[in-house]
């Protein structure tokens, strides 16, 4: 083997990386869309602003 | 918006048709959803609606509890979502069912809770993103939680982040450019005829901006705030476990799930992604300009 395809053959080897997990967040709260953000709580609650009801919610879960 | 008693509406080249089957409703639209209502155009799904008692209903099998506004339940083979709000009590005030593959649904808004001499919204949020996230996840794309706009050089670049990361800011930033900004909160994502394309959707954020437009993806960002800006390129395995952390899908489907991994696949496979530091002030539009090239 020359050294042209010694150097080849380097480059084509990758190091070994075990596998590993990675963990990624995920905001339930959030990608469910099951709350308004504007009133802070889930839906319609004391606020009369974001009723959810006939009102619309300008903020909806942003 | 003047009541009418049909109406359809296109989001992400998606057409829903509305339609009353009451003669006693009619319905409207706020101002943001007016601008995706179209005349005419195919529909990939119709909805009726009317006025019901949903007091003593038996809604079905639980599938999934979101924890706030809706419960999905499973009857007869459809899916129902049912809405509560603690304003009404354990009443239900809407009630949504669906098909399997949620082309053909019917809405009940309940009577007791709703007045029913006013024009009703009986796709008002979260049922009008709820029905499209289900439409998505079966083989036409996705919706993520995102700012998306076209530069002036006809660039699309997609900021996405969690609530506080930053996608605000960065939309009232880039709108001082005059660019044109699809949403700055939420964004579909669909793989159309070789290209990854970003639709603007009515379901705006705290900047209240929203565009019935769509633009070919060039950028992928992934924001967080930061002492400074500056780049790192993601793998395209780590930008999808990123994008799937902020996308919007239906939990409870496995096969919506598969399918939502393979678009965000496709589209990491085809379009550069990096996670993004930002200073939120101007310098962070020509640090884009600058290195996102």
């Amino acid at each position: 083997m020359d050294e042209v395809e010694k150097d080849d053959t380097k480059r084509l080897k990758r190091t070994y990386r075990k596998p590993a997990f990675a963990v990624v967040a995920l905001r339930p709260e959030e990608a469910v869309l099951g709350a308004c953000k504007t009133n802070g709580s889930s839906g319609p609650s004391a606020s009369k602003r974001c009723r959810n009801v006939g009102v619309n919610c300008s903020s909806q879960g942003s | 918006m003047t009541a009418v008693r049909s109406a359809r509406v296109r989001i992400g080249d998606i057409g829903v048709a509305l339609e009353c089957a009451d003669e006693a409703m009619t319905i409207a639209f706020p101002a943001e959803a007016e601008r995706f209502l179209v005349d005419g155009s195919a529909v990939d799904a119709t909805v009726t609606a009317a006025w019901g008692d949903l007091g003593q209903s038996d809604a079905g099998v639980e599938l999934f509890d979101s924890g706030g506004l809706w419960k999905l339940y499973r009857r007869n083979g459809d899916f129902v979502y049912r809405f509560r709000s603690p304003a009404y009590g354990v009443r239900p005030y809407k009630e949504a069912r669906f098909n399997a593959d949620f082309t053909a649904g019917e809405v009940t808004l309940d009577a007791g809770c709703h007045d029913r001499g006013k024009p009703a919204s009986p796709l008002e949020y979260p049922l009008d993103e709820l029905l499209m996230t289900n439409l998505l996840a079966r083989g036409r794309g996705v919706e993520v939680h995102a700012f998306g706009m076209r530069d002036r050089d006809g660039r699309g670049y997609l900021f996405a982040g969690h609530s506080g990361a930053g996608k605000t800011t960065t939309a009232r930033l880039w709108q001082k450019e005059g660019v044109l900004v699809l949403s700055d909160d939420r964004i579909i994502l669909r793989n159309l005829d070789g290209k990854i394309w970003m639709y603007g959707t009515p379901w705006h954020g705290e900047a209240k901006l929203a565009a019935a437009e769509r633009t070919e993806l060039t950028r992928i960002f992934v924001i967080g705030h930061g002492p400074r800006n500056e780049l790192a390129p993601l793998a395209p395995a780590d930008a999808v476990s990123r994008l799937f952390s902020r996308s919007f899908v239906p939990f409870h489907d496995a096969a919506a799930l598969a399918y939502t991994l393979e678009i965000l696949q496709q589209i990491a496979d085809a379009v550069p992604c990096a996670e993004l530091r930002f200073v939120p002030d101007a310098s962070v539009v020509d640090f884009i300009r600058r290195n996102a090239t």
